[in-house]
């Protein structure tokens, strides 16, 4: 452009510049300084170096016993969500990116409980409906499967924190949708054409074409089912036996209900590297398996 | 001649019946997925009409009652014996959810169209930043910002505040800033969708970069806008921890804190519990209806762009 002023960009991106220095590189830097610190009483800190980050992969330890097992149920939690949601979200996207008469009521059923699962009411809902003689045990008992402690073994009460999130798949699957809907018809026709059936259409022609949106997809879950929140701290809060007591959890619990803000910081530092590990690995990954058309 | 008249009227009455099936199968798999879909909720209707908990997996009440709605609808008090009134709880959800789209929505939009439309030193980095912002897990940056926001002076402007928004102010505060790298992500990858061709149109007829946005972008992009003040709208209302850090007074109690507060015990029925949840969720339920012809669709189409 003639005459363009060199500065208008600058002016414009001001608050996007004050914000990003405060509410993103500040924070960033002072959660590492503040995880180098040790709390003493509540007016006092002194210098530990990586004192905190040795006591929380110390499984004797106050903070650190409470961190591993956070780890580890964490890890569960993903290892099943990130997964479930990905290939639900693409059967589903796949069915209806198909033919189909009332597609669109399909599509909103389907993206109601995303405008609604993450609500309190309906996580709290979700612990009604697997009470004993709640609606999930009520429909095995039709199903002539005995009722289910839910809440009383850790099996159980992670599969109901699990069951609410694969419930939200509407995001991801509206994503995978968009994506299939962008698969060149006339790849399906030549493959039809050359005798291929729908279930080998699916694997060389659907799914290395949405490659690029499955990385998508994968990463934006798995960063956030690392920091799940709401549905295990309102339906068990941490139980039984701290079997579903998330990372994001004994943060909440140790930063802001215990006001120990530099072993919260360290926990959150320790998370941010392991999702800062998986996101690199993935992409990493990602020239081996995903295939960029143009 | 008739052989093969026959058998090619075989394969076609064959393939006819496999895709029958095929269709079947599909239609099948979707009812099934839209059942535990929405039965749940549906089943939360019925249970906020009923006397007692349904103890069948039938939503119908078995004991049909008013009695839930009637209290919940009583304000202040809704039927609790801890006195928070349901509305009040609204509004103070609306206090910042209200500001936070308004905001957020507007000033993610001009950070993107600044990146997406001007040539300026730097722009590679700023894109970068708002990638790796992107993929950067809330967590890390949550206790240091409540400890900028409960030290001066920053404390004073929110903590106990009387103005109307103000006590919110830490939830809302970052969509003055952009700091939403989610929507700016979106609208950039819309604006490339944009050909450049019209803004250049638009400067031969003797229009500047903000009327190019304000004229010809704007209505090209009114979809995608709309999806993004919706997605910030159901991030916000549906907020937990955030409020649940920053809380106040229990006057200043959000939805998201009164509900899990009031609870079945002794007091509240489910009937009470359940007609209480629905007022909890009717206003998103209202508002994506109402946006979603708009909304559906747009939000992919956008995340794979670019």
């Amino acid at each position: 452009m003639v005459g363009e002023k060199k500065w208008l960009p600058y002016v414009l991106l001001i608050p996007w510049i004050i914000g990003f220095a405060v509410f993103k590189a500040y924070p960033f830097v002072n959660s590492f300084i503040l995880s180098l610190y040790e709390k003493i009483n509540p007016f006092e800190q002194r210098f530990a170096g990586l004192g905190n980050y040795l006591r929380l992969f110390n499984s004797d330890d106050f903070f650190g016993e409470p961190f591993l097992n956070s780890l580890k149920v964490t890890a569960v939690y993903v290892f099943f969500t990130v997964p479930a949601v990905l290939t639900v979200s693409l059967l589903i996207a796949y069915v209806l990116s198909k033919k189909i008469k009332g597609v669109g009521i399909f599509r909103t059923a389907f993206y109601v409980p995303t405008v609604l699962g993450a609500n309190v009411a309906i996580v709290l809902l979700w612990r009604e409906l697997f009470q004993q003689n709640g609606l999930v045990n009520q429909g095995l008992s039709l199903l002539g499967i005995d009722a289910i402690n839910w809440f009383g073994t850790s099996a159980g009460a992670m599969t109901a924190i699990i069951g609410l999130r694969v419930w939200q798949f509407g995001s991801t699957m509206l994503i995978f949708l968009a994506a299939l809907k962008n698969v060149p018809e006339t790849l399906y026709e030549a493959a039809t054409i050359d005798g291929a059936s729908k279930l080998k259409q699916f694997q060389v022609i659907t799914i290395p074409m949405i490659t690029p949106v499955i990385l998508f997809n994968g990463v934006m879950r798995l960063v956030e089912m690392f920091q799940v929140f709401t549905g295990p701290k309102l339906i068990t809060n941490g139980g039984p036996l701290q079997s579903t007591r998330m990372i994001n959890m004994l943060i909440y619990e140790v930063a802001f209900e215990n006001r120990n803000f530099n072993m919260g910081s360290a926990m959150s530092w320790i998370l941010f590297l392991i999702i800062m590990v998986f996101t690199v690995l993935i992409f990493r990954s990602s020239k081996y398996w995903v295939h960029y058309s143009d | 001649m008739r052989r093969t008249y026959t058998e090619a009227e075989h394969s076609i009455r064959m393939n006819r019946a496999k895709r029958n099936v095929i269709s079947l199968i599909k239609y099948l798999i979707i009812i099934t997925v839209a059942f535990f879909m929405l039965y749940p909720l549906l089943w939360m209707m019925g249970a906020s009409f009923s006397e007692d908990l349904l103890t069948s997996f039938s939503f119908l009440p078995q004991h049909f009652s008013l009695s839930g709605w009637r209290e919940a609808l009583k304000a202040p008090g809704w039927g609790s014996a801890t006195g928070y009134s349901l509305l009040r709880a609204l509004w103070n959800t609306m206090q910042y959810v209200i500001p936070e789209v308004l905001f957020m929505t507007f000033s993610t939009l001009l950070v993107a169209y600044v990146v997406a439309r001007f040539h300026f030193k730097g722009k590679k980095i700023v894109f970068a930043l708002i990638i790796a912002t992107l993929l950067m897990p809330a967590t890390v940056f949550r206790i240091p910002m409540f400890v900028f926001w409960t030290t001066e002076p920053f404390a004073s402007l929110w903590e106990g505040s009387k103005i109307p928004f103000m006590p919110f102010l830490p939830l809302w505060a970052g969509g003055l800033f952009a700091i939403n790298s989610f929507s700016v992500f979106m609208y950039i990858q819309f604006f490339r969708s944009i050909p450049r061709d019209l803004d250049e149109a638009a400067y031969i007829d003797g229009a500047n970069k903000f009327q190019v946005l304000f004229y010809v972008l704007i209505p090209i992009l009114k979809p995608i806008v709309i999806t993004v003040a919706l997605l910030l709208f159901i991030s916000s209302f549906n907020d937990y921890q955030g409020p649940l850090i920053y809380r106040g007074d229990t006057d200043t109690y959000p939805l998201s804190l009164v509900l899990p507060m009031l609870s079945k015990d002794s007091t509240n029925t489910y009937a009470h519990v359940f007609s209480r949840s629905i007022v909890g969720v009717a206003l998103p339920i209202i508002i994506f209806f109402s946006a979603q012809k708009y909304f559906v669709g747009n939000e992919a189409d956008t995340a794979i762009k670019g």
